[in-house]
């Protein structure tokens, strides 16, 4: 599981997440739901252990993230909101150093490679230099390297950018499965629909605070709107004024 | 955990060495550019050997109303004898004469007068005027001059014997026409050498002013790679990747290291074999005119090994300093730019060593040098030779020290978050936005 307990962070005078408290449960897909600059990067990167909060705690499978920031790297898997890739190595070669440095076995690596060359149809282009793939490629590989070491907590900034419809699909089914599995998945994104249909509950991040945190068909009921982009809208418009 | 270490190495080396920049940059130029050089430089010098050796000058001669008599025919053999053929000019004044030259594809003219012989048999002072034909001002043209007035020399020098052989029959020439002989000793360390001063410091000189140039070309290029390296981390995001590893910070700083130095250790090699090669190529294997072996002045291993550890201090430090500077921008460009910084201190004491040894500078600027690690190398450079080492060795000490600060500064930055988020930019500022 995953806890944020009243997380605050600022850059300078900039602040970025102000009191922020949410809980993501075992076999749960949670959703940040914002617009861009609604601190739900900088929560993940608090989570991921790369940013320090300003005050408060978060906890990733019952660990400190500030005091134990190892032990929790071993727990999970991180996705950059942008395919964070070496140009100059294939995706085999950077899945394996992944693997190496997270010190898998390598036949367990050889197998869990064969297995995400398939599920991700990266066949084609495992063997070919970063630098020459495409927005959905990169999106791919990014995604197996979060997913490499079948981590207990999946940590996904923005996981569908750059898919095509086809690929945005299979990732979201994948993602559910993943989490129906037993394990977490924190994800972020500023388009409502996918929050709509793949996250169990999720929060509506504005300005470094929750505004609302739910199931999107009880945030829905609760505002009495047609759809997650139109409570959406209801909830972050008047914060605005 | 060591296995960690070497991942990084090999990624480092990867990238490297896939990176077609970087490789031709380092290793492609070093051993393809100084041999064509050297090629090129030493193909032109025999072109310009070879013209040279077969001039052909054009002769205008008043002596005798035009007849060949005594002292201008034998300035005429003298010349023929150092291989600088000649051709009568059939015309009468040097204006026509130098027409005449052009024409015929002559370059230099020289111009006999009319007493030269008469002149010279009564004692008086005979004057030549010798012109040239200046086309492009290059280094042939300067040589072409001197040939001409070196046979006018050797000219001088046998009518001197001949005239004081009359009265000292008997004496060997080189000894009438040099009363007194000068022989040149060096005295190194209280002991005498048997080699002209000039030479010996040509010879060390030489070799004194090349390392530190190649010393400095080789730290600045393994800087600039390294701090590439971190910016390019940085711009790609890929350290976010590497910092939500779990392993220890310090490895990623030691592995990108290591792999620059790996890389740096093969540019220093072609660099050496390329430079070796342009040198031979442009001296013909001479470019060394004494052999330091036999006079017992050649670098001891000590004094090599002191080098090298100097070397590889201020490898360290350039490359912690390299990572440490890069590391607080937000993208290569920056980097590259903030760079620029480091170029001074490295720049410094290599030029102002190569014209003036330490010891006879400002106490302030000698203070300034001493503060800067990469002064040691040079010194140690110059040490080979003098094999005065105890600067340098302290010098090593300061390096150890110096060094040692920027790494644990570096070790600090990057165990702090300030690796992600310091965002130092050049010629323009944005708003931050954090999402």
């Amino acid at each position: 599981m995953l806890a944020v307990q009243n997380l605050t962070k600022n850059f300078g005078k900039v602040v970025a997440v102000y009191d922020l408290s949410f809980e993501v449960r075992p076999g749960e897909v949670f959703g940040l739901l914002g617009t861009n600059g609604a601190g739900k990067t900088t929560t993940m990167k608090i989570l991921a252990t790369l940013l320090k909060p300003t005050a408060g705690k978060a906890f990733v499978d019952g660990i400190d993230v500030l005091k134990y920031p190892t032990e929790v790297k071993r727990r999970i898997g991180y996705l950059p909101e942008t395919p964070a890739l070496y140009e100059k190595l294939t995706a085999r070669e950077f899945l394996q150093m992944l693997g190496s440095l997270r010190e898998m076995e390598p036949i367990a690596l050889r197998k869990r490679l064969g297995y995400l060359e398939k599920a991700l149809e990266m066949g084609e282009f495992l063997d070919l230099e970063i630098g020459t793939y495409s927005k959905g490629m990169r999106q791919r590989a990014a995604f197996a390297s979060a997913v490499l070491h079948e981590p207990p907590v999946l940590i996904l900034d923005e996981p569908t950018s750059g898919l095509d419809p086809r690929f945005a699909k299979l990732v979201k089914g994948w993602v559910r499965d993943y989490a129906r599995g037993g394990r977490t998945v924190l994800m972020s994104t500023h388009v409502t629909e996918i929050a709509e249909s793949l996250c169990d509950r999720t929060a509506i991040i504005d300005r470094g605070q929750i505004a609302a945190l739910d199931a999107p068909a009880a945030l829905k009921e609760r505002l009495g709107a047609a759809t997650l982009e139109d409570a959406f809208v209801q909830l972050v418009e008047p914060r605005r004024k | 955990m060591p296995s960690h270490l070497l991942n990084i190495v090999k990624k480092e080396l990867l990238e490297i060495f896939r990176d077609p920049r970087l490789f031709i940059g380092m290793v492609i130029v070093p051993i393809l550019v100084f041999p064509l050089m050297g090629f090129t430089v030493g193909t032109s010098m025999e072109a310009s050997q070879k013209q040279l050796e077969q001039m052909e000058v054009g002769v205008l001669s008043y002596d005798n109303n035009g007849t060949l008599s005594n002292y201008s025919f034998v300035l005429l053999a003298i010349m023929r004898t150092q291989n600088i053929s000649w051709r009568s000019a059939p015309v009468d004044t040097p204006t026509d004469g130098i027409s005449w030259c052009i024409a015929n594809n002559l370059t230099v003219l020289v111009v006999i007068p009319a007493n030269f012989s008469e002149r010279i048999d009564t004692g008086e002072s005979a004057r030549l005027e010798v012109f040239q034909v200046l086309v492009d001002y290059g280094f042939t043209e300067s040589a072409i001059s001197s040939r001409v007035v070196g046979a006018v020399d050797t000219f001088n020098k046998a009518v001197t014997a001949s005239r004081l052989h009359a009265t000292y029959p008997g004496v060997p020439s080189e000894e009438l026409l040099v009363p007194a002989q000068v022989k040149s000793q060096s005295v190194v360390k209280g002991e005498i050498k048997d080699v002209d001063p000039n030479t010996l410091v040509a010879t060390i000189s030489m070799s004194s002013i090349m390392m530190p140039v190649v010393i400095m070309i080789l730290i600045i290029m393994a800087a600039q790679l390294a701090a590439t390296s971190v910016a390019m981390e940085k711009e790609q995001k890929t350290m976010e990747v590497l910092l939500s590893l779990p392993i220890k910070r310090i490895y990623i700083l030691i592995g990108k290291l290591a792999g620059v130095i790996v890389v740096s250790l093969i540019a220093t090699l072609t660099y050496i074999v390329g430079f070796s090669y342009y040198m031979t190529s442009i001296t013909g294997g001479a470019g060394v005119s004494l052999d330091l072996n036999a006079l017992g002045m050649s670098p001891e291993p000590v004094g090599y090994a002191i080098m090298v550890a100097s070397l590889f201090l201020s490898f360290i430090t350039a490359l912690s300093l390299a990572v440490l500077l890069a590391a607080y921008t937000k993208d290569v460009r920056s980097a590259q730019s903030l760079m620029g910084l480091m170029y001074m201190p490295l720049m410094i004491p290599t030029i102002v060593l190569m014209f003036a040894p330490l010891d006879v500078l400002p106490t302030s600027l000698q203070a300034v040098l001493y503060a800067i690690p990469f002064t040691y190398p040079i010194l140690a450079s110059h040490a080979l030779y003098t094999k005065e080492y105890f600067v340098v060795l302290i010098g090593i000490i300061y390096q150890v020290a110096f060094t040692a600060a920027i790494l644990w500064l570096a070790t600090r930055l990057f165990a702090s978050e300030k690796v992600l988020t310091a965002k130092l930019e050049f010629g323009r500022k944005r708003k931050r936005i954090v999402e």
